[in-house]
Protein backbone atom coordinates (compact mmCIF):
# COMPACT_ATOMS: atom_id res chain seq x y z
CA UNK A 1 0.00 0.00 0.00
CA UNK A 2 2.86 2.37 0.88
CA UNK A 3 6.25 2.05 -0.76
CA UNK A 4 9.22 4.28 -0.15
CA UNK A 5 12.09 3.80 -2.54
CA UNK A 6 15.44 5.35 -1.59
CA UNK A 7 13.84 8.49 -0.19
CA UNK A 8 16.31 11.16 0.79
CA UNK A 9 15.57 14.55 2.27
CA UNK A 10 18.29 17.13 2.69
CA UNK A 11 17.67 20.54 4.22
CA UNK A 12 19.89 23.19 2.72
CA UNK A 13 22.12 25.05 5.14
CA UNK A 14 25.64 25.13 6.41
CA UNK A 15 26.26 22.32 6.82
CA UNK A 16 23.26 20.71 5.02
CA UNK A 17 21.15 18.50 7.28
CA UNK A 18 20.36 15.03 6.00
CA UNK A 19 17.01 14.26 7.63
CA UNK A 20 16.29 11.14 5.59
CA UNK A 21 19.13 9.08 4.21
CA UNK A 22 18.15 6.56 1.53
CA UNK A 23 15.03 5.26 3.27
CA UNK A 24 13.20 2.33 1.72
CA UNK A 25 10.09 0.88 3.31
CA UNK A 26 7.24 -1.33 2.28
CA UNK A 27 3.96 -1.30 4.17
CA UNK A 28 1.46 -3.96 3.03
CA UNK A 29 -2.25 -3.09 2.87
CA UNK A 30 -4.20 -3.52 6.09
CA UNK A 31 -1.15 -3.51 8.34
CA UNK A 32 -0.41 -1.34 11.31
CA UNK A 33 3.18 -0.34 10.77
CA UNK A 34 5.17 1.46 13.45
CA UNK A 35 8.24 3.58 12.95
CA UNK A 36 10.19 3.70 16.15
CA UNK A 37 12.98 6.12 16.89
CA UNK A 38 14.22 8.84 19.15
CA UNK A 39 13.48 12.47 18.44
CA UNK A 40 15.70 13.71 15.65
CA UNK A 41 15.87 10.30 14.03
CA UNK A 42 13.89 11.52 11.00
CA UNK A 43 10.48 9.99 11.77
CA UNK A 44 8.61 13.27 11.51
CA UNK A 45 10.31 14.18 8.24
CA UNK A 46 9.37 10.78 6.88
CA UNK A 47 5.71 11.33 7.76
CA UNK A 48 5.74 14.86 6.36
CA UNK A 49 7.12 13.47 3.10
CA UNK A 50 4.29 10.94 3.03
CA UNK A 51 1.53 13.54 3.22
CA UNK A 52 3.70 15.82 1.10
CA UNK A 53 4.00 18.65 3.55
CA UNK A 54 7.64 18.23 2.55
CA UNK A 55 8.96 17.14 -0.82
CA UNK A 56 11.73 14.56 -0.71
CA UNK A 57 15.01 15.62 -2.28
CA UNK A 58 15.19 12.34 -4.18
CA UNK A 59 13.52 8.95 -4.24
CA UNK A 60 9.99 7.75 -4.91
CA UNK A 61 6.94 7.50 -2.66
CA UNK A 62 4.08 5.39 -3.96
CA UNK A 63 0.77 5.18 -2.09
CA UNK A 64 -1.87 2.83 -3.45
CA UNK A 65 -0.25 2.82 -6.87
CA UNK A 66 -0.01 6.63 -7.11
CA UNK A 67 3.43 8.16 -7.16
CA UNK A 68 3.11 11.17 -4.88
CA UNK A 69 6.36 12.79 -5.85
CA UNK A 70 5.25 13.46 -9.43
CA UNK A 71 1.82 15.03 -8.76
CA UNK A 72 0.75 18.55 -9.71
CA UNK A 73 -1.05 20.72 -7.14
CA UNK A 74 -4.63 19.70 -8.03
CA UNK A 75 -4.04 15.95 -8.13
CA UNK A 76 -1.93 16.29 -5.01
CA UNK A 77 -5.00 17.68 -3.21
CA UNK A 78 -7.26 14.88 -4.37
CA UNK A 79 -4.64 12.27 -3.50
CA UNK A 80 -4.22 13.75 -0.04
CA UNK A 81 -7.86 12.95 0.62
CA UNK A 82 -6.93 9.28 0.40
CA UNK A 83 -4.55 9.76 3.32
CA UNK A 84 -5.88 10.67 6.75
CA UNK A 85 -3.51 12.21 9.28
CA UNK A 86 -3.85 12.56 13.03
CA UNK A 87 -1.48 14.75 14.98
CA UNK A 88 0.23 14.78 18.36
CA UNK A 89 -1.31 18.15 19.21
CA UNK A 90 -4.65 17.31 17.58
CA UNK A 91 -4.70 20.53 15.48
CA UNK A 92 -8.47 20.89 15.75
CA UNK A 93 -10.05 24.18 14.74
CA UNK A 94 -11.10 26.06 17.88
CA UNK A 95 -13.66 28.11 15.97
CA UNK A 96 -15.62 25.02 14.95
CA UNK A 97 -17.73 22.56 16.89
CA UNK A 98 -16.76 18.90 17.10
CA UNK A 99 -19.20 18.06 14.29
CA UNK A 100 -17.92 20.89 12.07
CA UNK A 101 -14.32 19.82 12.68
CA UNK A 102 -15.17 16.31 11.51
CA UNK A 103 -16.96 17.81 8.50
CA UNK A 104 -13.94 19.83 7.34
CA UNK A 105 -12.46 17.33 4.90
CA UNK A 106 -15.86 16.68 3.32
CA UNK A 107 -16.58 20.39 3.10
CA UNK A 108 -13.38 21.19 1.20
CA UNK A 109 -14.05 18.45 -1.31
CA UNK A 110 -17.51 19.88 -1.90
CA UNK A 111 -19.79 17.21 -0.40
CA UNK A 112 -23.47 18.08 -0.03
CA UNK A 113 -24.93 19.14 3.34
CA UNK A 114 -26.98 15.94 3.61
CA UNK A 115 -24.00 13.77 2.77
CA UNK A 116 -21.87 15.58 5.37
CA UNK A 117 -24.57 15.24 8.04
CA UNK A 118 -24.88 11.48 7.59
CA UNK A 119 -21.16 10.83 7.46
CA UNK A 120 -20.39 13.04 10.49
CA UNK A 121 -23.08 11.32 12.59
CA UNK A 122 -21.65 7.93 11.56
CA UNK A 123 -18.10 8.95 12.53
CA UNK A 124 -19.06 10.52 15.85
CA UNK A 125 -20.83 7.29 16.68
CA UNK A 126 -17.71 5.33 15.71
CA UNK A 127 -15.49 7.31 18.09
CA UNK A 128 -18.15 7.54 20.80
CA UNK A 129 -18.65 11.31 20.79
CA UNK A 130 -22.22 11.63 19.53
CA UNK A 131 -23.26 13.53 22.65
CA UNK A 132 -20.43 16.07 22.23
CA UNK A 133 -21.22 17.01 18.62
CA UNK A 134 -22.11 20.62 19.54
CA UNK A 135 -19.16 21.10 21.92
CA UNK A 136 -16.06 23.13 21.05
CA UNK A 137 -12.60 21.52 21.20
CA UNK A 138 -11.67 23.63 24.25
CA UNK A 139 -14.39 21.84 26.19
CA UNK A 140 -12.94 18.37 25.52
CA UNK A 141 -10.31 16.25 27.28
CA UNK A 142 -7.13 15.25 25.43
CA UNK A 143 -8.48 11.78 24.67
CA UNK A 144 -11.73 13.22 23.33
CA UNK A 145 -9.80 15.69 21.17
CA UNK A 146 -7.84 12.84 19.62
CA UNK A 147 -11.09 10.96 18.98
CA UNK A 148 -12.28 14.00 17.05
CA UNK A 149 -8.94 13.97 15.23
CA UNK A 150 -9.48 10.34 14.25
CA UNK A 151 -13.07 10.97 13.11
CA UNK A 152 -11.90 13.96 11.08
CA UNK A 153 -9.08 11.98 9.44
CA UNK A 154 -11.46 9.17 8.47
CA UNK A 155 -14.21 11.43 7.06
CA UNK A 156 -13.13 11.13 3.44
CA UNK A 157 -12.73 7.33 3.71
CA UNK A 158 -8.94 7.28 3.22
CA UNK A 159 -7.09 4.05 2.50
CA UNK A 160 -4.21 5.09 4.71
CA UNK A 161 -4.13 6.57 8.20
CA UNK A 162 -0.94 8.37 9.24
CA UNK A 163 -0.40 8.90 12.96
CA UNK A 164 2.16 11.50 14.02
CA UNK A 165 3.02 10.71 17.65
CA UNK A 166 -0.74 10.64 18.08
CA UNK A 167 -0.70 9.42 21.67
CA UNK A 168 2.41 11.16 22.98
CA UNK A 169 0.38 13.95 24.61
CA UNK A 170 -2.00 11.53 26.32
CA UNK A 171 -1.86 9.66 29.62
CA UNK A 172 -1.26 5.87 29.56
CA UNK A 173 -4.90 4.82 30.00
CA UNK A 174 -6.15 7.21 27.32
CA UNK A 175 -3.30 6.09 25.06
CA UNK A 176 -4.48 2.49 25.34
CA UNK A 177 -8.07 3.48 24.55
CA UNK A 178 -7.01 5.45 21.48
CA UNK A 179 -4.75 2.64 20.24
CA UNK A 180 -7.49 0.05 20.73
CA UNK A 181 -9.87 2.30 18.82
CA UNK A 182 -7.40 2.54 15.93
CA UNK A 183 -6.97 -1.21 15.87
CA UNK A 184 -10.70 -1.86 15.89
CA UNK A 185 -11.11 0.61 13.00
CA UNK A 186 -8.38 -1.21 11.09
CA UNK A 187 -10.03 -4.55 11.79
CA UNK A 188 -13.39 -3.22 10.59
CA UNK A 189 -12.25 -1.28 7.50
CA UNK A 190 -8.93 -2.81 6.49
CA UNK A 191 -7.29 0.64 6.47
CA UNK A 192 -3.49 0.70 6.39
CA UNK A 193 -1.98 2.52 9.36
CA UNK A 194 1.48 4.03 9.52
CA UNK A 195 2.42 5.51 12.85
CA UNK A 196 5.55 7.13 14.17
CA UNK A 197 6.36 7.05 17.84
CA UNK A 198 9.17 7.09 20.34
CA UNK A 199 7.18 4.88 22.73
CA UNK A 200 7.82 1.15 22.45
CA UNK A 201 4.50 0.57 24.29
CA UNK A 202 2.62 1.84 21.24
CA UNK A 203 4.41 -0.55 18.90
CA UNK A 204 3.95 -3.44 21.33
CA UNK A 205 0.23 -2.78 21.68
CA UNK A 206 -0.98 -2.42 18.10
CA UNK A 207 1.71 -2.85 15.46
CA UNK A 208 2.02 -5.81 13.10
CA UNK A 209 5.35 -4.65 11.75
CA UNK A 210 7.89 -2.01 12.66
CA UNK A 211 10.98 -0.18 11.55
CA UNK A 212 13.66 1.41 13.66
CA UNK A 213 15.07 4.75 12.56
CA UNK A 214 18.35 6.27 13.58
CA UNK A 215 20.10 9.32 12.13
CA UNK A 216 17.74 9.44 9.15
CA UNK A 217 18.21 5.78 8.26
CA UNK A 218 16.03 2.73 8.70
CA UNK A 219 18.35 0.39 10.58
CA UNK A 220 15.93 -2.49 11.00
CA UNK A 221 12.49 -3.42 9.75
CA UNK A 222 10.20 -6.41 9.62
CA UNK A 223 7.15 -8.16 11.00
CA UNK A 224 7.06 -7.81 14.75
CA UNK A 225 7.04 -11.54 15.47
CA UNK A 226 10.03 -12.11 13.19
CA UNK A 227 11.89 -9.29 14.87
CA UNK A 228 11.31 -10.50 18.41
CA UNK A 229 12.31 -14.04 17.37
CA UNK A 230 15.70 -12.65 16.45
CA UNK A 231 17.83 -12.36 19.59
CA UNK A 232 20.07 -9.81 17.90
CA UNK A 233 17.19 -7.48 16.96
CA UNK A 234 17.40 -3.98 18.40
CA UNK A 235 13.68 -3.48 18.04
CA UNK A 236 13.16 -6.63 20.12
CA UNK A 237 15.51 -5.17 22.69
CA UNK A 238 13.32 -2.05 22.90
CA UNK A 239 10.05 -3.98 22.99
CA UNK A 240 11.21 -6.52 25.57
CA UNK A 241 14.12 -4.91 27.40
CA UNK A 242 16.23 -7.12 29.64
CA UNK A 243 18.23 -4.41 31.30
CA UNK A 244 22.02 -4.44 31.26
CA UNK A 245 23.21 -7.03 33.79
CA UNK A 246 26.79 -6.93 34.98
CA UNK A 247 28.22 -9.85 33.01
CA UNK A 248 31.76 -9.68 34.31
CA UNK A 249 32.99 -13.01 35.66
CA UNK A 250 30.10 -14.98 34.28
CA UNK A 251 31.67 -15.76 30.95
CA UNK A 252 29.70 -16.22 27.79
CA UNK A 253 26.00 -15.46 28.00
CA UNK A 254 23.35 -16.06 25.44
CA UNK A 255 20.04 -14.49 24.54
CA UNK A 256 17.10 -16.80 23.95
CA UNK A 257 13.86 -15.74 22.26
CA UNK A 258 10.65 -17.68 22.75
CA UNK A 259 8.02 -16.67 20.25
CA UNK A 260 5.66 -19.58 20.09
CA UNK A 261 2.68 -19.82 22.31
CA UNK A 262 4.33 -22.69 24.13
CA UNK A 263 6.74 -20.14 25.62
CA UNK A 264 5.39 -21.34 28.91
CA UNK A 265 6.56 -24.89 28.21
CA UNK A 266 9.44 -25.90 30.49
CA UNK A 267 12.02 -26.04 27.67
CA UNK A 268 14.95 -24.96 29.81
CA UNK A 269 14.32 -27.31 32.62
CA UNK A 270 14.16 -30.24 30.19
CA UNK A 271 17.30 -29.01 28.47
CA UNK A 272 19.29 -29.10 31.67
CA UNK A 273 18.03 -32.56 32.49
CA UNK A 274 18.53 -34.09 29.07
CA UNK A 275 21.90 -32.51 28.24
CA UNK A 276 23.18 -32.54 31.79
CA UNK A 277 24.20 -28.88 31.91
CA UNK A 278 23.53 -25.99 34.28
CA UNK A 279 21.73 -22.79 33.33
CA UNK A 280 22.09 -19.44 35.09
CA UNK A 281 19.32 -17.00 34.32
CA UNK A 282 20.70 -13.45 34.11
CA UNK A 283 17.57 -11.64 33.01
CA UNK A 284 14.27 -12.24 31.37
CA UNK A 285 10.90 -10.84 30.45
CA UNK A 286 7.68 -11.96 28.81
CA UNK A 287 5.45 -9.58 26.86
CA UNK A 288 2.28 -9.82 24.88
CA UNK A 289 3.14 -8.80 21.31
CA UNK A 290 0.72 -8.86 18.38
CA UNK A 291 -1.47 -11.11 20.50
CA UNK A 292 1.32 -13.61 21.14
CA UNK A 293 3.25 -14.30 24.28
CA UNK A 294 6.89 -13.56 23.61
CA UNK A 295 9.74 -14.15 26.01
CA UNK A 296 13.40 -13.16 26.00
CA UNK A 297 15.88 -14.67 28.36
CA UNK A 298 19.56 -13.99 28.97
CA UNK A 299 21.28 -17.12 30.23
CA UNK A 300 24.72 -18.58 30.74
CA UNK A 301 25.30 -22.30 30.24
CA UNK A 302 27.89 -24.26 32.14
CA UNK A 303 28.80 -27.94 32.48
CA UNK A 304 29.40 -29.47 35.94
CA UNK A 305 32.45 -31.50 34.79
CA UNK A 306 33.55 -30.35 31.39
CA UNK A 307 32.95 -28.39 28.25
CA UNK A 308 29.57 -27.08 27.19
CA UNK A 309 28.54 -28.53 23.85
CA UNK A 310 27.26 -25.35 22.25
CA UNK A 311 26.15 -27.05 19.05
CA UNK A 312 24.02 -29.56 20.92
CA UNK A 313 22.33 -26.82 22.92
CA UNK A 314 21.55 -24.80 19.82
CA UNK A 315 20.17 -27.80 18.02
CA UNK A 316 18.05 -28.76 21.01
CA UNK A 317 16.59 -25.25 21.37
CA UNK A 318 16.10 -24.66 17.64
CA UNK A 319 14.09 -27.87 17.44
CA UNK A 320 11.73 -26.41 20.02
CA UNK A 321 11.38 -23.05 18.29
CA UNK A 322 13.72 -21.08 20.51
CA UNK A 323 16.27 -18.84 18.81
CA UNK A 324 19.70 -18.40 20.31
CA UNK A 325 22.02 -15.47 19.76
CA UNK B 1 -21.45 88.79 20.24
CA UNK B 2 -23.48 86.52 22.51
CA UNK B 3 -22.08 83.03 22.93
CA UNK B 4 -24.20 80.12 21.75
CA UNK B 5 -25.50 78.10 24.70
CA UNK B 6 -25.10 74.34 24.80
CA UNK B 7 -28.83 73.94 24.21
CA UNK B 8 -28.71 76.18 21.15
CA UNK B 9 -25.81 74.26 19.70
CA UNK B 10 -27.49 70.87 20.07
CA UNK B 11 -29.19 70.69 16.64
CA UNK B 12 -25.89 71.40 14.98
CA UNK B 13 -24.18 68.82 17.22
CA UNK B 14 -26.63 66.15 16.01
CA UNK B 15 -25.83 67.01 12.41
CA UNK B 16 -22.11 66.83 13.23
CA UNK B 17 -22.58 63.47 14.89
CA UNK B 18 -24.37 62.18 11.83
CA UNK B 19 -21.49 63.35 9.62
CA UNK B 20 -18.94 61.67 11.88
CA UNK B 21 -20.96 58.45 11.90
CA UNK B 22 -21.18 58.48 8.11
CA UNK B 23 -17.52 59.15 7.35
CA UNK B 24 -16.31 56.74 10.01
CA UNK B 25 -18.72 53.97 9.02
CA UNK B 26 -17.93 54.32 5.33
CA UNK B 27 -14.18 54.36 5.83
CA UNK B 28 -14.39 51.54 8.39
CA UNK B 29 -16.23 49.23 6.00
CA UNK B 30 -13.77 49.97 3.20
CA UNK B 31 -10.88 49.48 5.64
CA UNK B 32 -12.23 46.13 6.83
CA UNK B 33 -12.51 44.80 3.30
CA UNK B 34 -9.30 46.17 1.81
CA UNK B 35 -7.29 45.90 5.04
CA UNK B 36 -8.23 42.23 5.35
CA UNK B 37 -7.18 41.72 1.74
CA UNK B 38 -3.83 43.44 2.38
CA UNK B 39 -3.28 41.45 5.60
CA UNK B 40 -4.09 38.12 3.93
CA UNK B 41 -1.80 38.88 0.98
CA UNK B 42 1.00 39.87 3.35
CA UNK B 43 0.54 36.70 5.41
CA UNK B 44 0.39 34.39 2.38
CA UNK B 45 3.43 35.89 0.66
CA UNK B 46 5.53 36.02 3.86
CA UNK B 47 8.61 33.74 3.92
CA UNK B 48 6.78 31.31 6.24
CA UNK B 49 3.42 31.79 4.51
CA UNK B 50 1.41 29.44 2.32
CA UNK B 51 2.60 31.06 -0.92
CA UNK B 52 5.99 32.54 -0.05
CA UNK B 53 6.99 35.22 -2.54
CA UNK B 54 9.86 37.34 -1.36
CA UNK B 55 9.40 40.12 -3.96
CA UNK B 56 5.66 40.49 -3.33
CA UNK B 57 6.13 40.55 0.43
CA UNK B 58 8.89 43.15 0.19
CA UNK B 59 7.00 45.43 -2.21
CA UNK B 60 3.68 45.08 -0.36
CA UNK B 61 5.29 45.56 3.02
CA UNK B 62 7.19 48.57 1.70
CA UNK B 63 4.04 50.30 0.46
CA UNK B 64 2.27 49.58 3.74
CA UNK B 65 5.18 50.95 5.77
CA UNK B 66 5.41 54.02 3.58
CA UNK B 67 1.72 54.81 4.04
CA UNK B 68 1.96 54.23 7.76
CA UNK B 69 4.95 56.49 8.22
CA UNK B 70 3.18 59.53 6.71
CA UNK B 71 1.62 61.78 9.36
CA UNK B 72 -2.14 61.65 8.86
CA UNK B 73 -2.40 65.42 8.35
CA UNK B 74 0.06 65.22 5.43
CA UNK B 75 -1.76 62.24 3.97
CA UNK B 76 -5.02 64.13 4.28
CA UNK B 77 -3.76 66.89 2.00
CA UNK B 78 -1.68 64.68 -0.25
CA UNK B 79 -4.62 62.49 -1.30
CA UNK B 80 -6.95 65.37 -2.20
CA UNK B 81 -6.54 64.65 -5.96
CA UNK B 82 -7.39 60.99 -5.33
CA UNK B 83 -10.45 62.03 -3.35
CA UNK B 84 -11.57 64.33 -6.16
CA UNK B 85 -11.15 61.48 -8.60
CA UNK B 86 -13.15 58.99 -6.52
CA UNK B 87 -15.86 61.17 -4.98
CA UNK B 88 -15.88 64.14 -7.34
CA UNK B 89 -15.21 66.67 -4.57
CA UNK B 90 -12.75 67.07 -1.72
CA UNK B 91 -15.32 68.50 0.69
CA UNK B 92 -17.90 66.90 2.94
CA UNK B 93 -18.05 63.72 4.99
CA UNK B 94 -18.13 61.33 2.03
CA UNK B 95 -14.95 62.86 0.65
CA UNK B 96 -13.35 62.69 4.11
CA UNK B 97 -13.89 58.93 4.14
CA UNK B 98 -11.27 58.54 1.38
CA UNK B 99 -8.21 59.77 3.33
CA UNK B 100 -9.57 58.05 6.44
CA UNK B 101 -9.67 54.70 4.66
CA UNK B 102 -6.29 55.24 3.02
CA UNK B 103 -4.83 56.02 6.44
CA UNK B 104 -6.43 53.04 8.17
CA UNK B 105 -6.00 50.29 5.54
CA UNK B 106 -2.23 49.81 6.04
CA UNK B 107 -2.68 49.85 9.82
CA UNK B 108 -5.48 47.30 9.76
CA UNK B 109 -3.56 45.28 7.18
CA UNK B 110 -0.69 44.83 9.64
CA UNK B 111 -3.20 44.00 12.39
CA UNK B 112 -4.68 41.26 10.18
CA UNK B 113 -1.24 39.95 9.23
CA UNK B 114 -0.21 39.71 12.90
CA UNK B 115 -3.51 38.04 13.86
CA UNK B 116 -3.16 35.43 11.10
CA UNK B 117 0.44 34.74 12.10
CA UNK B 118 -0.81 33.69 15.54
CA UNK B 119 -2.83 30.80 14.07
CA UNK B 120 -0.95 27.60 14.95
CA UNK B 121 0.87 26.24 11.86
CA UNK B 122 -0.40 22.76 12.75
CA UNK B 123 -3.98 23.82 12.07
CA UNK B 124 -3.01 25.01 8.61
CA UNK B 125 -1.15 21.76 7.97
CA UNK B 126 -4.15 19.75 9.12
CA UNK B 127 -6.25 21.58 6.52
CA UNK B 128 -3.58 21.07 3.86
CA UNK B 129 -3.41 17.33 4.37
CA UNK B 130 -7.21 17.21 4.09
CA UNK B 131 -6.82 18.63 0.60
CA UNK B 132 -7.91 22.23 1.23
CA UNK B 133 -6.93 24.87 -1.33
CA UNK B 134 -5.14 28.05 -0.24
CA UNK B 135 -8.37 30.04 -0.56
CA UNK B 136 -10.26 27.45 1.52
CA UNK B 137 -7.56 27.63 4.19
CA UNK B 138 -7.85 31.43 4.31
CA UNK B 139 -11.64 31.34 4.55
CA UNK B 140 -12.15 28.28 6.76
CA UNK B 141 -9.02 28.21 8.92
CA UNK B 142 -6.97 31.42 9.08
CA UNK B 143 -9.74 34.03 9.36
CA UNK B 144 -12.10 32.11 11.70
CA UNK B 145 -9.24 30.94 13.95
CA UNK B 146 -7.96 34.51 14.22
CA UNK B 147 -11.43 35.94 14.88
CA UNK B 148 -10.72 37.20 18.41
CA UNK B 149 -7.55 39.18 17.59
CA UNK B 150 -9.25 40.41 14.40
CA UNK B 151 -12.17 41.83 16.40
CA UNK B 152 -9.85 43.53 18.90
CA UNK B 153 -7.79 44.89 16.01
CA UNK B 154 -10.99 46.09 14.32
CA UNK B 155 -12.05 47.88 17.51
CA UNK B 156 -8.65 49.54 17.69
CA UNK B 157 -8.96 50.66 14.08
CA UNK B 158 -12.48 52.02 14.58
CA UNK B 159 -11.37 54.11 17.56
CA UNK B 160 -8.39 55.34 15.57
CA UNK B 161 -10.72 56.31 12.71
CA UNK B 162 -12.84 58.42 15.08
CA UNK B 163 -9.70 60.22 16.19
CA UNK B 164 -8.59 60.76 12.58
CA UNK B 165 -12.10 61.91 11.63
CA UNK B 166 -11.66 64.97 13.86
CA UNK B 167 -8.62 65.92 11.81
CA UNK B 168 -10.33 65.20 8.52
CA UNK B 169 -13.20 67.37 9.71
CA UNK B 170 -11.05 70.45 10.05
CA UNK B 171 -10.11 70.45 6.38
CA UNK B 172 -13.71 70.34 5.25
CA UNK B 173 -15.05 66.98 6.30
CA UNK B 174 -17.46 68.20 8.97
CA UNK B 175 -18.33 66.01 11.95
CA UNK B 176 -17.93 66.31 15.70
CA UNK B 177 -14.24 67.18 15.59
CA UNK B 178 -14.91 70.06 13.22
CA UNK B 179 -17.83 71.15 15.40
CA UNK B 180 -15.71 71.13 18.55
CA UNK B 181 -12.98 73.18 16.94
CA UNK B 182 -15.36 75.74 15.41
CA UNK B 183 -17.38 76.30 18.55
CA UNK B 184 -15.14 75.41 21.38
CA UNK B 185 -11.77 76.54 20.12
CA UNK B 186 -12.30 79.28 17.58
CA UNK B 187 -15.16 80.93 19.53
CA UNK B 188 -13.78 80.19 23.01
CA UNK B 189 -17.06 78.50 23.91
CA UNK B 190 -15.80 76.13 26.60
CA UNK B 191 -19.16 74.55 27.58
CA UNK B 192 -19.89 73.50 23.99
CA UNK B 193 -16.33 72.24 23.61
CA UNK B 194 -16.71 70.13 26.75
CA UNK B 195 -20.02 68.68 25.60
CA UNK B 196 -18.62 67.66 22.23
CA UNK B 197 -15.55 66.15 23.89
CA UNK B 198 -17.84 64.27 26.32
CA UNK B 199 -19.84 62.92 23.38
CA UNK B 200 -16.64 61.63 21.74
CA UNK B 201 -15.52 60.01 24.99
CA UNK B 202 -18.86 58.23 25.38
CA UNK B 203 -18.76 56.97 21.79
CA UNK B 204 -15.18 55.68 22.06
CA UNK B 205 -15.91 54.01 25.41
CA UNK B 206 -19.01 52.36 24.00
CA UNK B 207 -17.16 51.03 20.95
CA UNK B 208 -14.29 49.69 23.06
CA UNK B 209 -16.70 47.99 25.50
CA UNK B 210 -18.70 46.36 22.72
CA UNK B 211 -15.50 45.16 21.07
CA UNK B 212 -14.20 43.71 24.34
CA UNK B 213 -17.54 42.05 24.96
CA UNK B 214 -17.48 40.34 21.57
CA UNK B 215 -13.90 39.14 22.12
CA UNK B 216 -14.77 37.84 25.58
CA UNK B 217 -17.81 36.05 24.18
CA UNK B 218 -15.58 34.22 21.70
CA UNK B 219 -13.02 33.35 24.35
CA UNK B 220 -15.75 31.99 26.57
CA UNK B 221 -17.03 29.70 23.86
CA UNK B 222 -13.71 28.63 22.43
CA UNK B 223 -11.38 28.94 25.39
Amino acid sequence: MITLDSVTKVYAGKPPVVALDDVSLDVPAGQIFGILGRSGAGKTTLLRCLNLLERPTSGRIVVDGVELTSLDAASLRSTRRRLGTIFQHFNLLGSRTVADNVAFGLEVQGASKAEIGTRVAELLDLVGLTDRARAFPSQLSGGQKQRVGIARALATRPQVLLMDEATSALDPTTTEQILDLVRSIRDATGITVLLITHESDVVRRICDAAALMEDGRVVEQGALLDLVADPASRIADQLIPLGRPDLAGIGASQLLSFVHDDAAEPVLSRLTRELGIDVSILGGAIQQISGHKVGRLRVAFSHPHGEVDDRAIRAYLAERGVSVS
Amino acid sequence: MKKTTVAESLPELWVALGETAWMVALSFIVTLILGTLVGVLLRLSAPDGLRPKAWAYTIFGGIVNLARSLPFLILLIAVIPVTRFIVGTAYGPTAAAVPLAIGAIPFFGRVVEAALREVAPGKVEAAQVMGATTWQIVRKVLLPEAAAPLVSGGTLTLVMLIGYSAMAGTIGGGGVGDFAIRYGYQRFNTPVLLVSVAVLIVIVQAIQSIGDLIVRGMAHKRG
